[in-house]
């Protein structure tokens, strides 16, 4: 799978939801709210592309659920922590080396 | 915030996920939605509000299929994953879309015909919507944070509410308002403004100092009124011009800021030019200038009311505080009326204040409810068609997969599942549906444009803006939706009932629907709604005609009417009555005039006034009024309006006078205060005067085509200080040929001099027919859509139900009938639902037609033409749509259809 994804390139929600969950463990909607912080509200995974994205996540094997951190806080209910997996962790690398590619390719030709 | 009902809205959304994923994400999600749609409330306020539910519901309709498609795919592999890559769901979705189009391409008729009742409907839809929108839901334009403006009215209770209020009580309140940022009070005046060589009339409003700060309007060029000095405005002669004002009678100049201009007969000078999209708190009525409240007695030609407490024509907006809550400022209203009633018994005993929110006060609080009860019911009629529309398409889809069955089970052999072959026919609706989308926005934004156009024969241009606003996109894009799915759904889940083995071999168990008596139960309430509204249609039409025969006692035909009010423009009394006796002379004097005459009123407008008489010797009963109507005429108005003196004599040059007691009065004032007795001769007192009859003329009508006939006063010119005075002018030659003429003369004798509301007297009658077009409008338009609606529903009926006879028709021609008997057979077979549809609607329009007798022109509503023409109109369009699918029935092979069977 995570070959499929080398060669592919991961969908851009993918690689976000991977990316917040590179160093610490998250639920939905901190998820959520963490890519829109980091994109500038660029990008907003609404509820159903957000729970359908950790679902398919989860299938391929890219993260797993996982407890809650000790000292979280609940918002709404017990929502389900989501953990990266080690293929996850590779596959979020090689989407970061083919997209570092891309804009040393950019910088090169003096794109400022 | 916790929005429930948004909550409880998402959470029906939510059905579109499967049921396990809901049940495992389905609270979390929850929590991201409310999480999303607070983020953006707080962001871009309602708008955003809007524009996240719009986003939210696209996410959850691809998702959700989504979902459901994996999980099917899921289900029907079992555990074995297919690769990567294949997507059978898009793949066979593709294939399913490709074939529909290719079907409705190959039956052009249905499509149009599906197409177009579906689009009638939404459009329709879309139009009402799109003006309940503009007039009630939309924000204020032009202004900032519309929702924490509120209207203060007063109210004196016994429904007696939403009134305006003083000058002394708004700066009251204006110096003393704790829970508001800022209160401003305003009313609209009558102007007369010089822009150069000529002056014209126009709509401005007076304002308080703080009216642009309060409401937060944007200036396109130079500021508002400054709000540091008094509550009421500078002391100099400072205006804010509109920007439409702006371009189109100032030319858009750049320097505009610091020009004058001539308002009431005084140099105004311009500080700034406000944001078009800004036009005042009553949008509908847009004024193009705005001018300080401190010059109220100068523009308003009244006297200094800022000590009046009795005197109320100032309409007031608050801004609340931030954070405040409505209900804390109301309290301190009420606080505030009971100081006020304390300090001033005499003035505010019993008066309240009430706080209405902006957004929810429509276009005048006052009309709100009408305006809301009269939206509901457009609304719900608009629904009520569209839903007629869509199960009758229902009919005809319905109809269209009988024919289609044998191809369907060829599919259903070739090894499609039942699921898929669902999934073509939603296909198919949901292409249709969207075609539909399309054609009725379309409807929609011509249909909307038209309304724009409305013009009411008022003195000023009403601005609907009625626009296709996104909320209402939205709107028909669910109501697209829903049609496509109410359409769509019966015909598909019928479809799964089929019969492989015995369809294919044209068994006649393969039928799909059995007792369709529903169908029946359709034709038969569309043919009396039918019946229903052709009746009254054709009784509205014939008011129409009723109306413009009505005899008004007066002429229309060569009578040209200008008004003009030399009072705004500065002249004494004096002066004003000279100028109106040299401007009579000169214009008779003009090539085909024949007379001209004036007078205060114009009958059928919208404006007249009541006067309280006594007669003497009379005692009227004590719930009798003694208020009568009149008007204020000069000697030439009766010979122009061609009214007959019948008894006594007209009017003279010598009764134009300030002392004089001669009067006029109609037949009805007769015969109500001395029956069978001569009126010329006798008296009745007004106004502390004794009146003296000098002449009868016969009764008219004097304020609308329906009255019954009613007493009327004619007092001299110049006896009773009029203002404004309209001439009617009756010529042989074209009266619009005579504007020109009259133009030059008003400005030889008076130059700038505004003449307003110049028309013919037939343009003028326009307003007093307008109900009557209106009525005959309404209700012909919406018995054209049933009888359209009529034809789709009663064709798909009776072609599914014909479909299913075809054996049955095989056997009776096989056996000796001919094509045209068995033809007329199927038909009258199939048309006893409609018969019994037509008794219903004849009956029902019976008792309508006397029910609606108080709206019409005319006695008799029972026309026997009228009746008969519906009753045979939609007979016809009844058995035609019937007649069509039954004789393709009839002419069918018998052996062919005998070998199937």
């Amino acid at each position: 799978m995570v070959k499929e994804f080398k060669r592919n390139g991961l969908k851009p929600r993918f690689f976000h939801i991977l990316l917040s969950l590179a160093d610490q463990d998250l639920h939905g909607l901190r998820i959520m709210e963490e890519v829109s912080q980091r994109t500038d509200g660029e990008i907003h995974l609404w509820p159903g592309v957000l729970y359908g994205s950790l679902k398919h996540l989860v299938e391929e094997g890219l993260i797993r659920e996982t407890d809650p951190p000790s000292d979280s806080e609940s918002g709404g209910g017990q929502p389900r922590y989501y953990r990266i997996t080690s293929s996850g962790r590779a596959a979020l690398a090689a989407e970061a080396a083919r997209l570092s590619k891309y804009v040393a390719a950019a910088l090169a030709k003096n794109l400022g | 915030m916790d929005f429930p009902v948004s909550r409880r809205f998402y959470r029906m959304v939510l059905l579109l996920f499967p049921t396990p994923f809901r049940k495992i994400y389905g609270g979390e999600m929850e929590v991201a939605f409310l999480a999303s749609i607070r983020r953006a409330g707080q962001k871009s306020g309602r708008r955003g509000f809007l524009g996240v539910w719009f986003f939210i519901l696209a996410d959850s309709v691809w998702q959700g299929l989504r979902q459901r498609a994996s999980m099917l795919r899921r289900r029907r592999q079992g555990s074995n994953r297919k690769p990567r890559g294949q997507r059978p769901f898009f793949r066979s979705m593709r294939e399913d879309g490709r074939s529909a189009a290719r079907h409705l391409a190959r039956n052009p008729g249905f499509t149009f015909a599906v197409v177009g009742t579906l689009a009638l409907g939404i459009g329709l839809n879309t139009v009402v919507f799109g003006g309940v929108y503009s007039l009630l839901l939309r924000p204020l334009p032009g202004v900032t944070e519309p929702e924490e403006l509120s209207l203060i009215c007063r109210s004196r209770g016994m429904g007696a509410e939403f009134l305006p209020s003083s000058l002394p009580l708004f700066q009251d309140l204006a110096s003393t308002a704790d829970p508001f940022s800022g209160v401003s009070g305003w009313t609209y005046s009558e102007l007369s403004v010089g822009t150069g060589d000529r002056a014209e009339r126009v709509l401005g409003q007076i304002v308080s100092s703080r009216f642009f700060e309060v409401l937060g309007v944007p200036m396109v060029l130079g500021r508002g009124f400054s709000s540091q000095g008094p509550e009421l405005g500078p002391q100099e002669q400072l205006v804010v011009v509109s920007e439409g004002f702006w371009r189109n009678q100032l030319g858009g100049d750049p320097r505009v800021i610091g020009r004058t201009l001539d308002i009431n007969g005084s140099k105004w000078e311009i500080i700034g030019v406000a944001a078009g999209e800004f036009r005042g708190l009553m949008p509908i009525l847009a004024p193009a200038l705005w001018a300080p409240l401190s010059h109220h007695p100068k523009l308003m030609r009244s006297d200094d009311l800022s000590q009046y407490r009795e005197n109320h024509f100032l309409d007031l907006v608050a801004r609340l505080k931030p954070g405040l809550e409505p209900g804390a400022a109301q309290e301190w209203l009420r606080e505030f009326a009971a100081r006020l009633a304390e300090e001033y018994p005499e003035a505010h005993k019993g008066i309240g204040l009430s706080l209405i929110p902006q957004k929810r006060a429509g276009l005048h609080p006052a009309v709100r409810d009408t305006q809301v009860g009269l939206s509901g019911v457009l609304i719900v009629v608009v629904a009520l068609l569209l839903l007629m529309a869509s199960v009758n398409v229902s009919g005809l889809f319905l109809a269209k997969a009988q024919s289609r069955r044998k191809e369907l089970a060829l599919r259903r052999g070739l090894g499609a599942s039942p699921a898929r072959l669902r999934n073509l026919l939603l296909m198919e609706s949901a292409f249709l549906a969207l075609a539909a989308g399309g054609v009725g926005v379309l409807i929609a934004r011509y249909g909307l444009a038209g309304l724009n156009r409305i013009r009411l024969p008022i003195q000023w241009t009403l601005n609907w803006s009625f626009s296709l606003d996104w909320p209402t996109l939205v709107f028909t894009s669910c109501l697209t939706l829903l049609a496509g799915l109410v359409f769509g759904l019966a015909p598909s889940v019928r479809i799964q009932r089929l019969d492989l083995m015995t369809t294919l071999k044209g068994g006649a168990s393969s039928r799909l629907g059995k007792g369709f008596w529903k169908g029946r139960l359709l034709v038969f309430v569309q043919v009396a709604l039918s019946t229903v509204l052709l009746v009254l249609s054709g009784l509205f039409a014939k008011n129409l005609k009723s109306a413009l025969e009505i005899d008004t006692g007066f002429r229309s035909d060569g009578l040209f009417l200008a008004t003009l009010d030399p009072g705004l423009q500065g002249f004494s009394p004096s002066e004003t009555e000279e100028l109106f006796v040299s401007l009579s002379q000169r214009i008779e004097n003009l090539p085909g005039v024949r007379s001209v005459g004036m007078a205060r009123y114009v009958p059928l407008g919208i404006d007249g006034a009541q006067r309280l008489v006594e007669v003497p010797g009379y005692l009227p009963s004590p719930e009798e009024s003694m208020n009568v109507r009149y008007n204020i005429v000069n000697s030439g108005y009766f010979s122009s309006m061609g009214i007959p003196v019948t008894s006594g004599r007209g009017f003279q040059a010598a009764d134009e006078d300030p002392g004089s007691v001669a009067a006029i009065v109609n037949q009805c004032f007769v015969e109500r205060f001395w029956p069978n007795e001569s009126a010329v001769g006798k008296t009745f007192s007004e106004g502390g005067r004794e009146w003296n009859i000098v002449g009868v003329v016969p009764d008219g009508k004097y304020v609308s085509l329906g009255e019954t006939i009613r007493p009327f006063i004619y007092f001299p010119w110049g006896s009773i200080p009029s203002g404004a005075m309209t001439l009617h002018v009756f010529s042989n030659s074209d009266p619009t040929s005579l504007i020109a003429l009259v133009r030059n003369e008003t400005e030889a004798l008076a130059p700038g001099m505004p003449l307003y509301d110049l028309k013919t007297m037939e343009e003028h009658l326009a307003f007093s027919l307008l109900p009557a077009r209106l009525g005959a409008v309404t209700v012909g338009l919406f018995g054209l859509v049933c009888v359209l609606l009529l034809c789709v529903g009663v064709h798909g009926v009776v072609g599914f139900s014909v479909a299913q006879r075809i054996p049955e028709v095989g056997v009776r021609i096989a056996l000796g009938a001919g094509v045209v008997r068995a033809t007329t057979q199927i038909v009258f077979s199939e048309s006893k639902a409609a018969g019994g549809g037509l008794l219903l609607g004849f009956a029902v329009a019976l008792g309508l037609s006397q029910l609606v007798k108080s709206l019409l022109y005319f006695r008799n509503t029972l026309d026997p033409v009228v009746f008969a023409g519906s009753v045979f109109l939609v007979a016809a369009v009844a058995n035609l749509s019937a007649f069509f699918p039954a004789r393709l029935a009839a002419r069918s092979d018998p052996s062919e259809v005998l070998r199937r069977e």
